[in-house]
């Protein structure tokens, strides 16, 4: 169960009248512990949770793409011209809003496969890490069952 | 007298432009004259802040720099002859945590403390918005800190319920909510680990909401873990409007917080306002924040965090108290019990209101 570092093992603190701090801190330690959850499932957490070599070459492009896999409309539409420049930025807005119908639906489909298409990439970077450390745990097996 | 104010980026929904707003509404009140310079002004943000390339030295008679980040303008205020100089500290985040994350935004931070301690000889007399905040101040060698809390802006009351957001999000499943940027410091990581526990082993008719933008890099590793552990209902929401900010507030059950690095923490006086529970883990300035509401949590074990949440959502008697409590809390920081204190500071930096 969790370290208890603190004094008189309390997780947590809270003024509320009538209620028995030190009681209902002990009585929740008690209760959580109760639940099974071990520390094996706690393991599963940490940030990197993909981990190894590809995974490692692969962060800064799969950030991108989870970044920038929801397209929208809604981008700042800006012009630097100094004497033009609103009109053109008025422009500009009029054609989006003219063309709205016809690219929101292609943007959310395009939306929606990006977001598969990334769920399948860190699948796949998943089961390719995985594998890599199987075949590393059988390879160093094989020579330690080799050697005399 | 002339006060002008400074903020590195002037933006929407960030609390030290939100800060620099209201402090300027009551300087005015106050008989100031005042106005906002920014080095980057969000497009729509606002019509009346100026970019700091406007700003005339030789026409004001007193700045305050927002300082929580690294700007030229912290290098520039140094040369500036014959006015009166300020910083209101909302504290910078320690740069270790963008490391392998955002290398640009590490060595801001970094740069950022780099200019708080050359400030330190040329400011006559620096503000904090918090205690912790001030403590740090003092301890970089600043002479003169006075306190300037930040108070609760209602403004956000005022915002319309996006109904699409409430048809989607107020079904009768627990939502608990997280409003701040996603990067490693507010540890929206350690979330996942008790929002993962709570959905499996108490109820899995809960969600998680997390509301802000993020880093790319981070964001991209917490939808890896959501993957990972076949985690649904987790929604990343990403810049939102005010109208639903106000929504994912009156949508949630629970505000839960891992954050290790506040300088104050709005979102908590957000929460007091509309009824949630606050439970957070007791970092930086989150315990001064909260006082003797809400809950803190003293370690980040998300096993004790999910049973203390399931004892929140199922004991109404302990919900209510807390969040009576927390009520209490938030009339400490309405404008009119802060203004004193801010008039007070102002006196004891030589600007009498």
């Amino acid at each position: 169960m969790p370290q208890q570092s603190h004094e008189q093992g309390l997780f947590f603190e809270a003024d509320v009248a009538g209620v028995d701090l030190v009681k209902l801190n002990q009585q929740l330690i008690k209760r959580a512990e109760g639940r099974g959850i071990d520390d094996e499932v706690l393991e599963l957490f940490s940030l990197g949770t993909i981990k190894g070599r590809h995974a490692a070459k692969l962060s800064d492009p799969l950030a991108i793409l989870t970044h920038q896999s929801t397209l929208s409309l809604s981008f700042p539409i800006r012009s630097h011209r100094r004497t033009i420049g609103p009109v053109l930025v008025v422009g500009k807005k009029v054609v989006r809003n003219l063309l709205r119908w016809l690219l929101s639906p292609i943007l959310t489909q395009q939306s929606k496969w990006n977001h598969a298409a990334y769920e399948v990439h860190v699948h796949s970077l998943l089961v390719l890490e995985e594998l890599e450390r199987r075949v590393q745990e059988l390879e160093s097996q094989l020579e330690s069952e080799r050697r005399p | 007298m002339k006060f002008a104010q400074f903020v590195s980026s002037y933006t929407t929904g960030d609390a030290v432009s939100n800060s620099a707003r209201n402090l300027g509404e009551v300087l005015s009140a106050l008989g100031f004259e005042t106005r906002i310079f920014a080095d980057h002004v969000h497009p729509g943000a606002a019509k009346d802040v100026y970019l700091t390339a406007k700003f005339n030295p030789h026409q004001w008679d007193a700045v305050l720099y927002h300082f929580a980040f690294a700007s030229p303008i912290a290098e520039e205020m140094t040369m500036w002859p014959d006015l009166k100089r300020y910083i209101l500290y909302h504290n910078v985040t320690p740069s270790h945590y963008f490391r392998g994350y955002d290398e640009h935004s590490r060595e801001a931070c970094k740069n950022a403390r780099e200019q708080l301690y050359l400030l330190k000889d040329h400011i006559d007399c620096a503000f904090a918005v918090s205690n912790y905040n001030a403590a740090e101040l003092k301890a970089i060698g600043y002479k003169q800190v006075e306190l300037m809390p930040i108070w609760f802006d209602s403004k956000l009351n005022e915002a319309q319920t996006d109904e699409r957001l409430q048809h989607r999000f107020d079904d009768g499943f627990v939502n608990f909510l997280f409003v701040g940027r996603l990067t490693p410091h507010k540890s929206q990581h350690d979330l996942l680990k008790v929002f993962y526990l709570y959905k499996t082993y108490y109820n899995p008719n809960s969600r998680l909401l997390l509301v802000g933008s993020g880093q790319e890099k981070y964001v991209s590793e917490l939808r890896s873990m959501i993957l990972q552990l076949k985690l649904k209902d987790v929604h990343i929401t990403g810049h939102v409007t005010d109208s639903q900010l106000a929504t994912y507030y009156r949508c949630a059950n629970v505000f839960l917080s891992m954050s290790e690095h506040e300088g104050f923490c709005v979102p908590l006086l957000e929460s007091m306002n509309f009824g949630l529970p606050i439970v957070a883990y007791d970092a930086a300035a989150i315990g001064e924040t909260l006082g003797t509401s809400g809950v803190k949590l003293k370690t980040k074990d998300p096993r004790l965090a999910a049973e203390l949440l399931h004892e929140i959502l199922t004991d109404p008697v302990l919900k209510t108290a807390l969040i009576q409590k927390q009520y209490e809390r938030l009339q400490q920081f309405q404008l009119e019990p802060i203004k004193q204190k801010i008039i007070d500071s102002l006196g004891k930096a030589g600007l009498p209101a």
